[in-house]
This record gives structure tokens, sequence and C-alpha cells, in this order.
């Protein structure tokens, strides 16, 4: 009786594995993830921006919420273009 | 143009006078404090908050000095050094195990959100120093404090209930720019109000407790 296959364990002949895709589909993972981080801090400090213009009314502090507003904008447009790097 | 600053400095005059009377100290200090490079300092701001009085007005808003803000602006560049080493880790790790094409977008974006929170960051820094401030009212005072973004208190007391104001000087930076805090007493509170590592920190303690000696004297 053949007993090579016992010692050896069983071969897979059509493995679907490649490190390349396993990395493709990780950084398009940590793409979107950042991506959603980076936009909600962004959004998080907008609105406290605001918040805190509300409270104390300064000419400057108008500009900071625009800055805070650019920022979101900013976010978003690196997020999105991050996640298109790693899709495409 | 010589008429029109003749006239600010006669109104300017007039203003200060009704705030403070000529025999207290702090009336020729208001004066001689100038505005800093970051409005830092600012006597008499043009500025409304939320639970202001109708015949209450701002005399003196004072934030943390610009060197502080500075050097917060310089520690947000960290996240490029980071991006870069990021970026170099990628290349030596995975170079021969993945296609060139994959390691490039990884890189590319590496930098690319390098540069983008890096941005945010001192962004938020300088939110973050801006509503770092202290206000003196002829009424109140306004302690505004900006811990993170999910932590800022609003402090107030009267200026009637103010009973002493403490200055600290330490180090060498702070004896080599006159700089310190001024931590003020009041009846109302447990904690001392408290204003960290602000410019000319005698001056605005003067200010404080001879606007609160006007205050008490007039009920």
């Amino acid at each position: 009786m053949d007993n090579t296959n016992l010692i050896t364990g069983p071969t897979i002949t059509n493995a679907s594995f490649s490190l390349d895709s396993f990395f493709h589909t990780f950084f398009i993972i940590v793409s979107l993830g950042a991506g959603f981080i980076y936009i909600a801090f962004s959004i998080l400090m907008f609105f406290r921006t605001k918040n805190l213009h509300s409270m104390l009314k300064t000419k400057q502090g108008e500009l900071l919420v625009l800055l805070a507003l650019a920022n979101v904008v900013i976010a978003i447009i690196i997020s999105i273009l991050g996640f298109l790097i790693a899709v495409v | 143009m010589i008429l029109i600053e003749n006239h600010k400095q006669t109104s300017y005059n007039t203003i200060m006078t009704k705030i403070i009377k000529k025999s207290y100290s702090a009336h020729s200090t208001l004066k001689t404090l100038n505005r800093g490079a970051f409005n830092d300092i600012c006597v008499l701001p043009d500025l409304k908050f939320e639970t202001q009085e109708r015949k209450e007005r701002p005399i003196l808003l004072v934030r943390e000095h610009p060197l502080y803000l500075i050097t917060s602006l310089l520690g947000s560049l960290v996240w490029i050094v980071v991006a870069i080493l990021f970026n170099m880790a990628i290349g030596g790790v995975l170079k021969g195990q993945v296609s060139p094409s994959l390691i490039v977008r990884m890189q590319t974006y590496t930098i690319l959100l390098g540069f983008g929170i890096t941005i945010s960051t001192a962004i938020y820094k300088f939110i973050k120093w801006f509503y770092n401030l202290f206000l003196v009212t002829n009424l109140r005072i306004v302690d505004l404090d900006f811990y993170t973004l999910g932590q800022t208190s609003w402090v107030e007391a009267l200026l009637a209930n103010v009973e002493d104001a403490e200055v600290r000087n330490v180090g060498f930076i702070e004896s080599l720019f006159d700089l310190g805090d001024v931590y003020v007493q009041t009846a109302g509170h447990k904690d001392k109000i408290e204003i960290l590592r602000i410019p000319k920190p005698m001056k605005i303690q003067d200010i404080i407790l001879d606007l609160a000696h006007e205050s008490k004297k007039n009920g």
C-alpha cells in the first residue's frame, strides 16, 4: 500500500490565494475605513467650531468656521481619491 | 488720517475712563497692552457672546502665547514624517511579493493621506488655540477651554466674586518671554479659574484685581 499521501498531507492543486489579491483587498478596506474616520473627524470639527462660534461671535471665528468647512471638503476629496486609487 | 486716528484715540480713552477710573493702575496698563501678533491679547475686543448682558462690554481677551501655537503646529508635521516612513516600509517589505503597480498605488495613497491629516491636524490645533481663551468684561470673567473635539468648558464668574488672583511663572522659556499662568480664586467656585501660558501675566492679574475692586465698590 502506498502511504505517501498520509505523510505529506493533501495537496492543493487549484490554489486561489495570492499575496497580490490579499493586499489589494486589504488596501481597499483600509482606504475605506480611513476615509470614513477622516470625514467623520472633519465633520465633528466643523460642528464643534460652529458651536463655539455661536457661543462667542467674532469676525475671525466666522473665518474659522469656513476653514473647518473647507477641511471637510478636503477630507471628502482625499477619501474619494484614496478609495479610487485603491480600487482602480 | 491723523484726525481719524485722534478721534479713535479720544473715543478709546472715553470708553476706558467709563470702564475703569484713572486712579487705578489697570487704566494705564490696559492702554499699554499691545495687541499680540496673533491676537493673543485684545483690549476692547469686537465680539459678542451668548450670555452677554445689554450693558456688558468685553474689555480684555487673552489667549495662550503664539509660541505654543507654533510649537503645536510644527508638531502636526509629524504626520508627514510618519507617511514617508510608512512609504519606505511598504516599498521595502512588499517589494518582489506583490505587483509594482500595487506598491506605487499604496505609496501614493499613504502620501496623500499623510498630507491631508497634516493639514487637518494643523487646522484643528489652530481652532483649539483660538477657542482656548480668557475674557474679562466689566461684569464678569469668562474662561473658555477647548480640551478635545468632544469636550469644551465655559466657566464664568462675576467680577464682584473675585477674591484673589495668583501668578505662576515657572520655566526658562516663560521667564525669557514673560509668560505665565494666572489662577483666579472666586467665591462661587471651588476650583480656581485658570488661564495658562499667557503673555504678560502680571499685567493681566493687575487688570482683573482692579476691575474686581471697582465692581465690588459699585455693588
